[in-house]
């Protein structure tokens, strides 16, 4: 009798959670489905065809009159971008830090990190009048620069965890067949270690999409800002319809959603840099 | 294999060009990009916080202002708003990390049993770490509305809590934390999760075969067992939590009128509003000082052979 009751109270408990963590994304979905007026007007219901007719109206709106699909394109291009540039140098980074024991490397290796705990305005700050200057200020390209550092500390940890993962003895046998340093990187360790690449980029990405300070500090127009900052900015400007509040938030985090879940494997060893495997 | 190791790599040092300098190759362009992103922008900040900076003003000689030494630091101790700030922050993070903590376990040790679709409730639970942060203050905002807000709604329907908790001096700072646990709690879920799995059996089973109660098994096994684990997990989300910007920009913006405001908020408000990057960088410059203290454990419990 008494499995029976805890095998309830587990049900219980797993149910609180799930629904206390689905709640506000179903809430948010749902609501974005109605009409400015239907939500006024039928705050409670939650399935929208019930009380209020369902639309995708708030979806146009925002997408086009608000120019979120700009902005779409901004976030995926930085995102991408930024994450691309750091895996390049990164990996090389970890490689090294992985199959060579130079001086300095453990001190090298806390350095990159640490910069992952800054406040984002001790940086912030001098990086906008650096960007002044040097014309980067509301540039896509700008803001990768900024997003692939950010994204380093990631890479370099992870990927040195994955490199290690990979025997040494691979890469000495291709060295001794003649192959350079370089070539057993990219011939041996590399393809052994993709999937913790393409994790680690997709997690990078993920980063990056989320991002909210330097890009509102660094970017200003649809020129340049990526939907986080269209959307934080969308909050602050009146007169904005609420169920396109909501479709903005939905359409913003669908991408990250889609990332998340190929990478959730591996989302325990990101968030840790490489120090819990995760199963 | 060590020594192994290094005759191959000596082997090597006749080798081509590239191969010689392999490792100054794999580094240079990482450490470039960190000292152009982080070492210079800091060592200018150095510069800037020990001057009347003001990027307003009209001369050159105006903007670089003069030496006033310590003084910025000493404007914001003695800034009721700073110290204000402060406690917020602190506040705000030992709340929320003590709150996410306890149900980041809770849901792991109700995960970890074999339930039937559990992939998808373990899905289902981490999804609100994913969500955008900015996105969070959005939902959050949404719920507490006064016009259409669902919590809203539960309070004045009910009348079990107060309504309108965001626009609330004494309720906003509570707005702020129940939105921040509801999208980190899964933070410490996912990583005691992941270690709930990788702990040996046989002390469990040894535990119950004694008829040591759930309870203290988890109290004499699971806790000391996870300790390495708990203490990185608390230090990475503790510094996240004390330097958290999104959520209340979006959320509150410091409001109602200083109720809400975080070192974070205080640093922006000095430096993209008022344009006083001095005060703005000490402010800046004392978070990193309390960060770095705090972190200086995690170096130790990070893998790094």
């Amino acid at each position: 009798m008494s499995r029976i009751y805890r095998r309830i109270a587990l049900y219980l408990g797993i149910f609180f959670f799930v629904a206390f963590s689905f709640f506000p994304i179903l809430w948010m979905a749902l609501n974005s489905l109605k009409t400015a007026a239907g939500m006024l007007e039928h705050p409670l219901a939650l399935i929208p065809i019930v009380q209020t007719p369902v639309t995708l109206a708030a979806y146009y709106t925002v997408l086009f009159d608000k120019q979120f699909i700009v902005m779409i394109m901004n976030s995926f291009i930085i995102g991408f971008s930024a994450a691309g540039l750091s895996l390049l140098i990164g990996t090389l980074t970890a490689y090294a830090m992985s199959r060579y024991h130079f001086r300095w490397r453990r001190d090298l290796a806390v350095w990159i990190l640490s910069t992952r705990f800054f406040p984002a305005f001790a940086t912030a700050i001098p990086l906008y009048f650096m960007f002044v200057n040097l014309g980067l200020l509301n540039n896509r390209f700008g803001l990768a620069l900024v997003y692939a550092g950010m994204d380093l500390p990631f890479v370099v940890w992870n990927m040195k965890a994955f490199f290690d993962e990979v025997p040494f003895e691979l890469d000495e046998s291709a060295l001794l067949d003649g192959c350079t340093r370089i070539g057993a990187l990219f011939r041996v360790a590399l393809p052994l270690a993709m999937a913790g690449l393409v994790a680690t980029g997709i997690f990078c990405v993920i980063i990056n999409w989320n991002e909210f300070a330097f890009g509102l500090i660094l970017t200003s127009t649809a020129v340049a800002e990526p939907v986080t900052v269209g959307a934080g900015a969308m909050m602050g400007r009146r007169g904005i319809e609420w169920n396109g509040m909501l479709a903005g938030g939905v359409v913003a985090i669908l991408p990250v959603v889609v990332f998340a879940l190929i990478v959730q494997k591996y989302l325990v060893r990101g968030l840790t840099f490489g120090a819990v495997k995760g199963r | 294999m060590g020594v192994r190791k290094e005759m191959v790599m000596k082997m090597h040092r006749r080798r081509p060009l590239l191969d010689r300098f392999m490792v100054p190759i794999c580094i240079i362009p990482t450490v470039a990009l960190i000292v152009f992103l982080a070492a210079y922008p800091l060592a200018w900040s150095v510069y800037v916080v020990v001057r009347t900076w003001n990027p307003t003003s009209a001369t050159l000689a105006a903007r670089e202002g003069y030496f006033v030494g310590l003084s910025n630091f000493g404007y914001i101790v003695t800034d009721a708003l700073f110290s204000k700030s402060f406690q917020n922050s602190l506040y705000f993070t030992i709340v929320v990390v003590a709150i996410e903590f306890w149900l980041g376990m809770l849901a792991a040790l109700l995960l970890f049993e074999e339930v039937r679709l559990g992939r998808i409730w373990r899905t289902m639970c981490i999804m609100p770490m994913i969500v955008t942060p900015v996105v969070v203050g959005v939902v959050w905002r949404g719920l507490w509305s006064s016009q259409f807000g669902f919590m809203n709604f539960i309070a004045t329907a009910t009348g079990l809590f107060p309504d309108v908790w965001l626009a609330r001096v004494e309720w906003a700072m509570n707005a702020l934390i129940l939105a921040d646990v509801w999208e980190w709690y899964p933070f410490f879920f996912l990583i005691f999760l992941s270690g709930l799995y990788a702990l040996p059996r046989e002390p469990f089973e040894a535990a119950q075969i004694d008829g040591a109660s759930s309870l203290s098994a988890f109290r004499y096994l699971t806790l000391p067992m996870l300790a390495p684990l708990i203490v990185l997990a608390i230090i990475l989300r503790a510094v996240d939590a004390f330097r958290t910007f999104d959520l209340i920009y979006v959320g509150t913006a410091g409001g109602p009128g200083t109720v809400t405001m975080t070192l974070s908020m205080y640093s922006f408000q000095y430096s993209f509003m008022f344009w006083r990057e001095g005060i703005a960088l000490a402010s800046a410059f004392l978070m990193m000082f309390a960060t770095v203290v705090f972190t200086y454990p995690l170096v130790k419990l990070l893998r790094f052979e």
